[in-house]
């Protein structure tokens, strides 16, 4: 076989390096707006050095751009990289667990596409390979990957369901369904409470205070309509045109408009099935399922959905047809009623102690009345917390079948359930923090066997039921 | 395989690195000698006699404890002096070697070999190219005897 040679990444790359580095070129200007030179003498003095700078960076750029070179290999690929530490490493095709190709609008422009290679082995934050390539190029690795494998299953989400999703999953969505409306009322309620006092009181401060109260109240709630819109748009640009599809061995996820993301993994690099809803999703009778597998989570705000905001048989039809995991409990353990207000415990310690502030601060006005109404806001999110750990509650549970572990539990604002093949489980540890072993109860932490963390936790459980269940779920991973 | 050692150079290597730092710190402790004299002063004379105790029994002891060798088909790794740890590398379970090599380790022909598993790193440091390339050989041969055994099988 003819030898290659040693090819250079599209130079897209360095721009995109310099991209990185554009806080760095932006010192320069700063100087130069700051400095405000006097003279010729100086504004040509403090402009070489600037320049110097820029050329310095662009330097460095150049040179990481420079020593980074590839080439295909018999049975994989080499990589040599590093300026003062060089690396040189084949990745072996057979090791592969998830080829990712991205491609924004600006690389798009060139004609450039960014491949992504990960493998079980390396970081849990950065790429085994990274390397920008011309967009013709990435094609043909996928074409020749996915040769003669048939699609058996695809499923596409619908406008109104991507809608729906970045809606729901919009951090200020909460704002806009409980916030908004509650400043509004509560800034027209201070506003006539504070007028009356005025007319009352000859307290001038008090008087352009509660002139202010309810424009105030008013800039807070546009300021999160607006937050809310913002982010809606950006996981709506993130998700929309998503498509999953099962092709031969692999996993298709397809999505993005302006930065659109391609993410191919083999079936047996699956390590687990992840369903997750959050309280507004679960009111909806909506979840979402994803596929954890090596190269996951290393994308900022990646999921690797499957399904996204689907009801129940549009789910068990998508699970059923990508990646074939049977979701359904032989045996299931869920945190006993006596468990309940240790789920609840710190957003109700939290509420109580807003509460008590602002029932304080209305005989002791010692905040300015935005702060005040800022704590009275802040009530309604700590209701919500509650809410959903009440929900977590009755849904929280670690079970098994014939095949998988289930793990069921909250995370921040999320339900999330863990369908784990048993070859995929590294262990299952039981912890008990020191008011648990008096108690009698554990948290259940499951690890995969490629990840040093634990990938998720169900609290609260009985200590014996969960050993019993541990102890079947660890048969069932030695056989 | 029989039980090998690094380069000799590898004290080289680290004597080079231990003087570096101790000039990087000599730099910092210069520095902060402005505001607390008697400070710096006494951590730059604990430094100073860390240094020494580094480069004449540290280094030395270090090397005398790092071995490799080739157990069946397992890469064994012996390591560290105050922690001694021993490690073997099954061939399957390694994804991926990376040949790493700094300035000074290239200027004195030496190389460090880090074996990527899943979920960690393992590295082998300042061997000789030419080891490196015969544990790249062997453990490459073994992983082709590993899978035509299974395939038979």
């Amino acid at each position: 076989m003819k030898e290659r040679s040693l090819k250079k990444q599209h130079p897209f790359a360095m721009l995109s390096k310099l991209t990185g580095s554009a806080l760095l070129l932006l010192l320069p200007v700063i100087q130069q707006l700051l400095y405000r030179p006097q003279n010729a003498i100086e504004i040509i003095g403090s402009m070489g050095i600037s320049a110097l700078y820029a050329i310095g960076v662009i330097t460095v750029a150049l040179i990481f751009y420079n020593t980074c070179r590839y080439k295909r290999v018999a049975n994989g690929i080499y990589l040599e990289r590093g300026v003062l530490i060089k690396r040189k490493y084949t990745v072996p095709f057979e090791n592969v667990s998830t080829i990712t190709v991205d491609r924004n609008i600006f690389a798009a422009i060139f004609n450039a596409a960014k491949i992504n290679i990960d493998t079980p082995a390396g970081f849990s934050k950065k790429r085994d390979i990274s390397l920008y390539m011309r967009r013709s190029k990435t094609r043909f690795i996928i074409i020749k990957m996915l040769d003669g494998l048939k699609t058996s299953y695809i499923y596409m989400a619908g406008n109104f369901r991507m809608v729906l999703m970045s809606a729901l999953w919009s951090n200020p969505m909460t704002g806009l369904l409980l916030l908004a409306p509650l400043i509004e009322k509560t800034g027209n309620i201070l506003g006539k409470e504070f007028n009356s006092i005025v007319i009352k009181s000859v307290d001038f401060r008090t008087n352009l205070v509660s002139v202010g109260i309810t424009p105030a109240a008013a800039t807070i709630a546009n300021i999160l309509v607006l937050g809310w819109a913002v982010a809606m748009l950006f996981q709506f640009f993130r998700y929309a045109r998503f498509s999953s599809k099962r092709i031969g061995d692999y996993i298709a996820i397809t999505r993005g408009i302006g930065v659109k993301n391609e993410r191919y993994t083999k079936i047996h690099e699956v390590s687990a099935l992840t369903i997750s809803r959050t309280l507004s999703m679960a009111m909806l009778k909506l979840r979402s399922a994803g596929i954890f597998a090596v190269g996951s989570g290393k994308d900022k705000g990646d999921k690797s959905l499957i399904a996204i905001a689907a009801n129940d048989r549009e789910l068990a039809s998508a699970i059923k047809g990508i990646v074939g995991f049977d979701t359904h409990y032989k045996r299931r353990l869920r945190p006993e009623k006596s468990r309940f207000f240790s789920y609840i415990m710190v957003p109700l310690i939290a509420m109580g102690t807003v509460f008590a502030a602002v029932s304080l601060l209305i005989f002791v006005p010692l905040l300015d009345d935005l702060y005040f109404t800022a704590l009275l806001i802040s009530l309604a999110p700590l209701a919500w917390w509650i809410a959903f750990r009440i929900y977590a509650f009755y849904n929280s549970s670690i079970g098994y079948n014939k095949s998988c572990a289930m793990f069921c539990g909250y995370r921040k604002l999320s339900l999330v359930e863990y369908v784990i093949p048993y070859q995929h489980i590294q262990f299952v540890e039981i912890r008990q923090n020191l008011f648990q072993q008096h108690s009698g109860f554990c948290n259940v932490r499951v690890y995969l066997y490629y990840e040093q963390k634990a990938i998720h936790t169900v609290k609260h459980l009985r200590l014996a039921d969960a050993e019993e269940i541990v102890k079947q779920i660890e048969k069932r991973i030695g056989s | 395989m029989e039980k090998q050692k690094p380069s000799k150079n590898s004290i080289l290597v680290w004597r080079i690195r231990a003087t570096l730092i101790l000039f990087g710190t000599a730099f910092i402790l210069g520095a902060l000698f402005v505001f607390f004299p008697i400070i710096s002063s006494i951590i730059a004379t604990l430094i100073i006699i860390a240094y020494i105790l580094a480069i004449t029994i540290y280094c030395p002891k270090l090397y005398k404890h790092t071995n490799f060798y080739l157990v069946g088909n397992n890469l064994t790794i012996e390591q560290g002096f105050f922690v001694r740890r021993k490690c073997m590398l099954s061939p399957e379970r390694i994804q991926y070697i990376i040949t790493l090599s700094g300035p000074i380790q290239r200027h004195l022909g030496v190389c460090s070999l880090s074996f990527m598993t899943a979920g960690s790193t393992q590295t082998l440091q300042n061997i000789t190219p030419e080891d490196a390339l015969k544990i790249k050989t062997a453990l490459d041969l073994s992983k082709k005897e590993v899978r035509s055994e299974r395939k038979k099988s």
